[in-house]
């Protein structure tokens, strides 16, 4: 195809143009690109320098850590405390015993903790990285990239608690658990499009991340990450409700060796696919703009 | 070939500071508190560029000169792709390297060599590439030791170094770049002239926005002179400067 192979040719990919499809030039070959197709390449150039963001990323959390001794084990050792002491609290509160509480905990927070990473990081995801987005025109899929893998690699400390959790259990995820790679893969997508949107709607109107900061909020406490769903009794299905319990629960219920429910699967794919969707449409419409609005 | 042409490009900014770009602002529009406005959002708009047509052809060596504010960067940044024309169309021929700011792709905590490999990266290298590359990027900058040292003990002349260095050591072909180079000392300058005269002779572009203006006497053999976002002189070094002479 056309479109990949000027994409190569030229390094950075360029926004330029009127708001006509524009005559955008790469390299060799003048041609039109329709806003759809810049949004397209952006999409995909900004995957393609997977080097650069991967390098950012891990460069961003070495910095975070560097000159303390554990360093990011910090993240793993402070989750380890947090579900300790809320395991002898709560465990005992919500009388649940404590093999099934404590992965339930601490499975839970390391979902939560990469949710709400991913969706408060989002607001700023262009606005942290005005300095880049205005010296030249960078895919701004790039930064999204970044904030995805930087939220991952924390997951991936929080993770070694789900490790000495299950030792410690004896939790063997079994065959069910291989249907944490769709899970994961489903989380990744939906991260991909709340990064782009937010970040974007969170460049033009700056109110938008107290909001969000507030919705999250909220939305932990009626997740079930320290408490049970099924302590809901009758009312157990008020926690279908929120979309976060599904995206917990497709991280969780596996590794727990258990299947995600139907219901999960199909209600995550529907936000999965409306938020593309919204997404996908604002992207075409309002890419160009976001360097004006930083 | 490597050309950039623009054919009557404007550039509208809009500043949202000035009126706040608040939620409450765009939800409230149209309420009681709106007036009639001929602005259809009530938004403050600075007409950066206004209807500039130019042409970069290989071997130009521009220099971008003008009072603050009179659209040079915004021009740079329109060139580069960065912002979108309100009218008119920019054509590029060529891959651009923009060097519009000292501190994109620099961290602060990580060393000189860490940060060679970082900005080398985001100018579009492979890791591969900069490996090959690493030793001359080294040399080049002069900066020995201190490549060694984190970013925070740089000086921003070290750092100018650092960034031209990197930006330049795959041979760019149209290469934009906003005043801070000037951050260097003399010979830094010096160093720097001869590798962008080699590089534009080798059949590319240079535009540098600076209000140097030794700088732009040195290096460019073509003026273009903005004000109020005008093209307001186009034309030969020396004739700009022998201009200038003539007032003085």
């Amino acid at each position: 195809m056309e479109l990949a192979d000027g994409a190569s040719k030229d390094r950075s990919l360029g926004r330029a143009g009127g708001t006509e499809p524009t005559e955008y030039n790469r390299g060799m070959v003048p041609r039109k690109f329709s806003a759809a197709e810049l949004a397209l390449l952006d999409v995909v150039e900004g995957a393609r320098r997977w080097e650069l963001w991967v390098a950012m990323g891990v460069q961003d959390l070495k910095r975070r850590y560097r000159r303390s001794i554990l360093g990011p084990l910090w993240l793993t050792l402070s989750l380890a405390i947090l579900v300790a002491a809320l395991s002898l609290l709560y465990g005992r509160l919500l009388n649940v015993p404590l093999d099934r509480y404590v992965p339930h905990l601490a499975l839970g927070f390391i979902a939560w903790q990469f949710i709400q990473g991913v969706v408060t990081d989002s607001c700023n995801v262009f606005t942290g990285h005005k300095g880049w987005i205005t010296n030249a025109p960078w895919p701004l899929s790039l930064f999204v990239y970044k904030m995805v893998l930087q939220n991952t690699l924390m997951m991936a400390h929080n993770a070694l608690v789900y490790v000495g959790v299950a030792i410690l259990f004896g939790i063997f995820a079994g065959l069910p658990g291989l249907l944490i790679i769709p899970g994961l893969a489903l989380v990744f997508v939906n991260a991909v499009w709340v990064g782009l949107l937010f970040g974007a709607v969170c460049a033009r109107f700056r109110d938008i991340p107290q909001i969000v900061q507030s919705v999250m909020r909220v939305a932990f406490f009626v997740t079930p990450v320290i408490w049970m769903p099924d302590q809901l009794g009758a009312r157990s299905h008020l926690a279908l409700f929120n979309p976060f319990t599904h995206f917990v629960e497709l991280i969780r219920a596996p590794l727990l060796g258990q299947v995600p429910p139907a219901l999960t699967w199909m209600l995550a794919l529907a936000v999965t696919a409306v938020g593309c969707l919204v997404t996908w449409l604002f992207f075409v419409r309002f890419r160009r703009r976001v360097a004006y609005w930083l | 070939m490597v050309a950039v042409t623009l054919e009557g490009v404007c550039v509208d900014y809009p500043v949202y500071g000035a009126e706040s770009r608040s939620l409450k602002k765009s939800l409230l529009r149209g309420g009681i508190g709106s007036r009639v406005s001929h602005d259809a959002h009530r938004r403050i708009t600075v007409h950066a560029l206004r209807d500039i047509s130019l042409q970069f052809r290989e071997g130009d060596r521009i220099g971008l000169v003008g009072p603050n504010g009179a659209g040079k960067s915004t021009l740079l940044r329109t060139i580069a792709g960065i912002y979108e024309p309100a009218r008119g169309r920019v054509r590029v021929e060529g891959r651009i390297t923009s060097l519009l700011s000292l501190n994109v792709g620099i961290e602060e905590e990580a060393t000189g060599l860490e940060n060679i490999t970082l900005r080398g990266l985001a100018a579009g290298m492979t890791k591969r590439e900069i490996e090959r590359h690493a030793a001359d990027i080294a040399d080049f900058t002069e900066l020995g030791e201190y490549l060694n040292f984190p970013l925070y003990t740089y000086s921003a002349g070290m750092r100018a170094r650092l960034a031209f260095a990197i930006s330049t050591a795959i041979e760019p072909e149209i290469l934009l770049m906003d005043e801070w180079i000037g951050a260097g000392d003399a010979s830094f300058i010096e160093k720097a002239r001869d590798r962008l005269n080699s590089m534009v002779d080798e059949s590319g572009i240079l535009v540098l926005a600076s209000h140097n203006q030794n700088l732009i006497k040195r290096v460019c053999n073509r003026i273009v002179e903005l004000e109020g976002g005008n093209v307001k002189h186009a034309g030969s070094t020396e004739a700009f400067f022998g201009a200038e002479m003539e007032k003085v």
